[in-house]
């Protein structure tokens, strides 16, 4: 992975509503505390020179990959895995994971996935490892998993019969 | 105008499978874990990414937000499409380009030149360019923004979905209509 050039992504909005951004480099290096001390007075000079409302900034590092590539045999980004995570399944967060279409689905039920699978159990366990929050800041706890194709209503098999 | 910071941080991967289709998966962490140290993390996570899914990933992007909690509201007849466009000088002797949307019309000349003698143009200006100690802001390969070279109005293309009500031609051709 390549590092790219820091960026602060100002969105502004219009009288009709329309959404609108102006982005901003900054120089290698800079802490995000930095960047966010900079970012809010240059918001406020922003603010003076438009007739556009300032609503929101993100301040973005990027890391590319070296050189376009694709995925491997039998990757599929329509097949999904979804973890809800939190509580339960009504009070939480679900994450998608883009799955193989082999391997990590169970054979006799392909709408569960193997979470014997080690590659399944390692990114579970990484997940879980308390660096990653959910968006209240807490600490996600996987509770269940599915396999599911692109459309959230059909499973795997239904998927693959085309409904 | 207050911004509240986001107490999350969003990490988004963006990969492709073997036909070349993308995807994107994405996690959050907190704020205030040290760079440095989330960037082995996610690092980790994006080798385990790559060993669930057979996906390619082409590229990790962080993302820190901060809210407008009380945002102004936009002024009347405020366009996205008019930009004033600012271009610097930088110190590799190339120029870059910074578009403001929606530039105030009292900051425009008849000539469609930016009056670059009103405080809040020079205030903003000053603000990119580099100070004798300090060079902030950069233009897309990491250099210095070092003069501004010439600052006028632009309307970027408009269509006609862009338009608010008020302003889709309806044909009359009335004078003041």
């Amino acid at each position: 992975m390549i590092d790219t050039q820091p960026y602060t992504l100002f969105h502004l909005v219009d009288e009709s509503g329309s959404a609108a951004g102006l982005r901003v480099f900054f120089r290698r290096g800079e802490t995000v505390n930095s960047a966010e001390v900079a970012a809010k007075s240059f918001a406020a000079s922003l603010g003076a020179l438009t007739s556009l409302a300032v609503v929101k900034f993100d301040i973005v590092f990027r890391s590319v990959a070296e050189k376009d590539t694709i995925g491997q045999l039998g990757s599929d980004t329509n097949r999904r895995i979804l973890l809800f995570v939190g509580e339960d399944e009504i009070n939480g967060d679900i994450v998608e994971i883009p799955v193989m279409e082999s391997g990590l689905l169970q054979n006799d039920c392909i709408e569960m996935p193997d979470v014997n699978n080690p590659a399944f159990v390692a990114i579970v366990a990484d997940i879980e490892t308390g660096f990653y929050k959910m968006n209240d800041g807490a600490t996600p706890l996987i509770v269940e998993s599915i396999a599911t194709g692109r459309n959230y209503g059909a499973t795997v098999s239904e998927w693959v019969a085309g409904i | 105008m207050p911004f509240v910071d986001s107490p999350v941080a969003t990490v988004t991967w963006a990969m492709v499978d073997e036909t070349g289709s993308p995807t994107t998966f994405q996690l959050n962490f907190g704020r205030d874990e040290a760079m440095p140290g989330a960037l082995i993390k996610i690092a980790n996570t994006t080798q385990l990414l790559e060993d669930l899914t057979g996906c390619a990933i082409l590229s990790t992007t962080i993302s820190y937000s901060s809210i407008q909690t009380d945002p102004p509201s936009a002024q009347p007849v405020s366009r996205r499409e008019k930009k004033g466009v600012f271009v610097f000088r930088t110190a590799a002797g190339k120029s870059a380009q910074c578009a403001v949307p929606g530039i105030k019309a009292e900051f425009v000349k008849k000539s469609g030149q930016i009056d670059e003698d009103i405080p809040a143009v020079v205030t903003f200006v000053e603000g990119l360019v580099a100070g004798p100690t300090s060079s902030f802001y950069t233009d897309s390969n990491g250099s210095a923004l070092v003069s501004l070279s010439k600052a006028y109005e632009r309307f970027a293309r408009t269509t006609k979905a862009a338009l608010p009500s008020l302003r889709i031609p309806d044909g009359d051709t009335t004078v003041g209509n």
